[in-house]
């Protein structure tokens, strides 16, 4: 008993030294991503929008949700001192709307994407270790799951959600929907990676040592397994990240994820198209926005993959 | 095998899509009437597996129809097209008011048979009906079932229970129709009903019964036969005539006391007998048998036809002189001289009941007929067929019809598909030579000028999604320059191709994107070759810098890259999905979106299917190629 406890002990300080390990060669790696041209743009970028997810709202000139029959008077306006990005087609100011839009799909996206790469990790790294059977079932199934393109299974599944949840969820229903939506689109690829990663883990020495020790899976497979992993991890979800930024605000554009008034930049450019001609800023705000954050968390990801020397390639899985 | 498990993923989402979809579609005007058919057409009545092999499979549909004339059998028009299931047999009391079954239903009609209205809806199997006045009826099915009404079948109307329906309310009349005992659990197939007292049931095993009561009681007659009866006729409240299998036929002088077997010129099957208004008998049967007896039924003649017929007559009425018959394969022929001459007539079936579709003659097999003729002369007939028709499903390239624009799911999907494919074509054939082109010009040559503007505007461009890509060339390409239209609104049956203008955008936007990744791909793997050692041997070497990139540059950095391409075929189904939705392109995607708008669970799982399935298919041909090219993964 007493052994085993040491035992534990032991492994669960290695473990903890890995993921020290793990934390420290992402901290060098970020910086050496701030290394690059790219990566400081991206960066700062990214710092940027993360600013206003958190402080946009309360920062705001003019209410973004919000307007009257004064408002009204003056929609459609173009820029001028009081409105620096002139207005939309119910007189709200354009600049707040694009301010306080940063945080619903930001943190929809960052959700997503770590509820996608959580899921497709836990699957990946289990399915890779105990190989056999469930492992070629397990792959069946993410089979099935890739042959969605993720926007069909994001409009399957929000249309099923919007009225079967009876229950009200904070902020909306439709933000979890897409937040799970981004979720299940994004694990099978990722559980693929991950499961070809924990088969290189797998045979080596220490896993090997901890099965002979009589430790369960479920201790290998967090304890042994996971921490080696955990680079791989992070370029997955810094690669996946852009690709839940573009989903949601496509869903957004479609009118199926965060609904008005609440501002988010898909919505309001769809809200806006029909005035294009007559008042562009009022779409192209929104749009340019949408743009830099993508480029922004694009750079990024590029200076990380430089630091990682990790090949655009890579992508493709 | 995906594709199965891809199907039942579709299917099993969309079908529990929220909500009845049925009301949802038809909004708030439904009245339950209309709901419950709408629900019956799209097979919500039935349980999820059954729709499920019908989707995929097949399933029998009904096809059954209600054909009308109103003079006396030159002009028929399709009528009751609102039913839920087809009706099978009617029975009228004057040329307005009259009855029907439909497998378990019972409905009534006030206005000759347009417009059907449900009584009741029972749990059995029910096979004939008759009324002796236009309260007092009878309905007689399987397992000895009757059903009797001294009311007409309902309640007046006032009386009813509101059923709604969304909004809007409809009085669902009290039933009158009562089960009654009638001794026996054989299958009843024929009843008739002469006054309110007398009435006389056929059935199987040579099962005659007969109440005195107005089918309140029932007592068994003898008969010493065991052939199935399928129909029994009378002649006042003595004389009648009961016809069956094996060519049988029974007759009866004392009101169905004592049953006599006639000597019958046939052993084929007889379906139906009526009696003319002169007292003849008329028994129709298999092969176009029509017999007729001038003595009540006891000495029968079959009668050789001009009109040569040789499919099944299953149903005879007269009412009067007038008289009428029907059968397999459309057939109708028609008297107005108690049968002493007979003329045939077609029935021209247009699915729409409109006289602007085209007209065919209809071959469905006719197996009720009722004729009524009202006092002034004027001749009515109904003609039913409750055709069960094999609807192929996806396996028979069937996907049914879309409930809500009528138009085959098929033929949808197919020019969604088409047009989208148009645009993904286009965009693939522009957007992957030059991108391959420029990938490897700037990774053979990294760090040029043109290096840099490729690679910044490649990444500008990926990070765009579609809708902001379109939104900008709407801007520049319509609203400032005035160039190019802003939609494809296309009209419908306009093809795509009439109007090249409207894809020009749309196929830019998509180019963007691809051009901007592939580009993107080739460069850095490109980049990544030359620097391994085999280009710099194959450089140092002396080999000119073509022959490098060709022989060893070239193979080695396309094959990522192609994969990279076909994985892209899928990924633009997704994508056109967006585009085709800015553009209001008629294509797949915004096939789909439509479908979800309308909740319209038929056309969006077909849709969704299609998309899986290029999807899928797209995937396979990326590995297949990718064996193919990679001498490494080849299989032997």
């Amino acid at each position: 008993m007493a052994i085993e406890e040491l035992d534990s002990q032991i492994t669960t300080g290695g473990a903890n030294a890995l993921l020290k390990g793990a934390s420290r060669k992402a901290r060098r790696g970020l910086s050496i991503a701030l290394r690059t041209n790219s990566g400081r743009i991206g960066f700062a970028l990214v710092a940027f929008h993360l600013f206003l997810a958190i402080f946009g709202p309360s920062l705001t000139p003019y209410s973004p949700t919000d307007f009257t029959s004064e408002d009204l008077k003056i929609r459609l306006t173009g820029p001028s001192m009081e409105h620096l990005l002139g207005t939309d087609g119910f007189g709200r100011d354009v600049l707040s709307r694009v301010v306080a839009g940063a945080r619903s799909i930001i943190w929809i996206s960052f959700i997503g994407t770590a509820l996608g790469i959580t899921l497709g990790t836990i699957v990946g790294m289990t399915s890779g270790y105990i190989g056999g059977k469930t492992d070629q079932v397990v792959m069946r199934g993410v089979d099935v799951f890739l042959a969605f393109p993720g926007l069909l299974l994001a409009l399957l599944v929000i249309n099923l959600g919007v009225q079967r949840i009876g229950i009200d969820l904070w902020p909306s229903k439709e933000a979890w929907l897409v937040i799970i939506t981004i979720g299940i689109a994004f694990m099978p690829a990722n559980s693929r990676v991950i499961r070809s990663a924990a088969l290189a883990i797998k045979p080596l020495e220490f896993v090997q040592s901890a099965r002979l020790r009589g430790e369960s899976s479920f201790y290998i497979i967090f304890r042994e397994v996971l921490p080696n992993i955990i680079p791989v991890v992070a370029v997955e979800a810094s690669i996946r990240v852009s690709f839940a930024l573009l989903l949601t605000a496509g869903l957004g554009f479609l009118g199926l994820g965060v609904q008005p008034p609440t501002p988010d930049w898909g919505l309001m450019v769809s809200e806006n198209r029909e005035f294009l001609s007559i008042a562009p800023w009022a779409a192209l705000a929104p749009a340019m926005a949408m743009a830099s954050l993508v480029v922004g968390v694009n750079l990024l990801t590029d200076g990380v993959r430089e630091a990682a020397q990790l090949p655009i390639s890579q992508e493709a899985s | 095998m995906t594709l199965l498990a891809v199907s039942l993923i579709i299917f099993s989402v969309t079908e529990f899509l929220p909500g009845d979809a049925a009301s949802v579609m038809l909004g708030q005007q439904a009245t339950p009437t209309v709901l419950e058919n709408l629900r019956h057409k799209m097979g919500l009545d039935r349980p999820a597996y059954s729709r499920y092999l019908g989707w995929i499979i097949g399933s029998p549909e009904d096809e059954g129809a209600v054909f009308k004339t109103n003079d006396g059998g030159s002009t028929w028009k399709r009528v009751a097209l609102d039913t839920v299931t087809p009706i099978t047999r009617t029975s009228f009391d004057d040329l307005k008011i009259g009855w029907a079954i439909s497998e378990s239903r019972i409905y009534s009609t006030e206005d000759g048979g347009v417009r059907w209205r449900r009584q009741i809806r029972t749990e059995d199997s029910l096979n004939a009906i008759a009324f002796a006045d236009a309260e007092n009826g009878l309905v007689v099915g399987e397992d000895g079932i009757v059903y009797r009404t001294t009311e007409g079948g309902v309640q007046s109307k006032d009386q009813g229970q509101l059923l709604c329906a969304g909004s809007t309310c409809e009085e669902e009349p009290l039933s009158t129709w009562n089960p009654v005992e009638s001794g026996t659990e054989l299958a009843l197939n024929d009843v008739a009903f002469v006054d309110i007292n007398h009435a006389w049931v056929s059935g199987d095993k040579g099962l005659i019964l007969f109440s005195p009561d107005g089918g309140l009681t029932w007592g068994r007659r003898n008969t010493g036969v065991e052939a199935r009866l399928l129909s029994v006729s009378f002649i006042g409240v003595d004389d009648g005539v009961v016809v069956g299998e094996n060519g049988t036929i029974l007759v009866t002088t004392d009101g169905g006391m004592t049953w006599q077997r006639s000597v019958s010129p046939t052993s084929l099957r007889l379906n139906a007998v009526a009696f003319a208004e002169d007292g003849t008998a008329w028994a129709v049967g298999d092969e176009g048998t029509m017999l007729r007896s001038r003595d009540g039924g006891v000495t029968w003649t079959q009668l050789g036809f001009q009109l040569p017929l040789t499919s099944a007559l299953r149903a005879v009425s007269f009412d009067g002189a007038f008289g009428a018959a029907v059968g397999a394969e459309g057939a109708v022929l028609t008297t107005t001289d108690n049968g002493d001459s007979w003329g045939r007539q077609e029935i021209l079936d247009s699915d729409d009941g409109s006289a602007t579709s085209q007209k065919v003659t209809t071959t469905r097999p006719l197996n009720g007929l009722t004729v009524k003729v009202s006092e002034s002369g004027d001749v009515s007939a109904w003609a039913t067929s409750d055709e069960k028709v094999w609807q192929w499903g996806l396996l028979g390239g069937d996907l049914g019809v879309s409930p809500r624009s009528g138009v085959p799911i098929f033929k949808m999907v197919k020019t969604g598909l088409r047009n989208s494919a148009i645009l993904a074509v286009v965009a693939f054939l522009v957007a992957v030579p030059t991108s391959l082109a420029a990938g490897v010009w700037v990774g053979v040559h990294p760090d040029t000028k043109l290096d840099r503007l490729l690679s910044q505007g490649s990444l500008l461009t990926i990070s765009l999604p579609e809708f902001v890509t379109g939104i900008l060339l709407i801007l520049i390409f319509s609203s400032w320059l005035e160039w190019l239209p802003s939609s494809s609104i296309m009209l419908p049956g306009e093809a795509i191709w009439s109007r090249p203008e409207v894809l020009v955008l749309p196929i830019l936007t998509i180019t963007g994107a691809l051009f901007a990744y592939i580009l993107r791909m080739a460069r850095s793997n490109v980049i990544e070759v030359m620097n391994s050692e085999y280009v710099r041997t194959a450089i140092l070497k002396g080999l000119p810098m073509h022959r490098v990139v060709i022989r060893h540059v070239l193979p080695n950095a396309l094959l990522p890259t192609i994969t990279v391409i076909a994985n892209n075929v899928g990924w633009m189904f997704g994508g056109l999905i967006i585009v085709e939705s800015i553009f209001a392109y008629p294509g797949v995607g915004r096939l789909l979106l439509a479908a979800i708008d309308t909740r319209d669970i038929r056309l969006l799982q077909s849709t969704a299917l299609s998309i899986a399935s290029v999807y899928a298919f797209s995937n396979l041909a990326a590995d297949l190629l990718y064996g193919a090219l990679n001498p490494r993964i080849r299989v032997a």
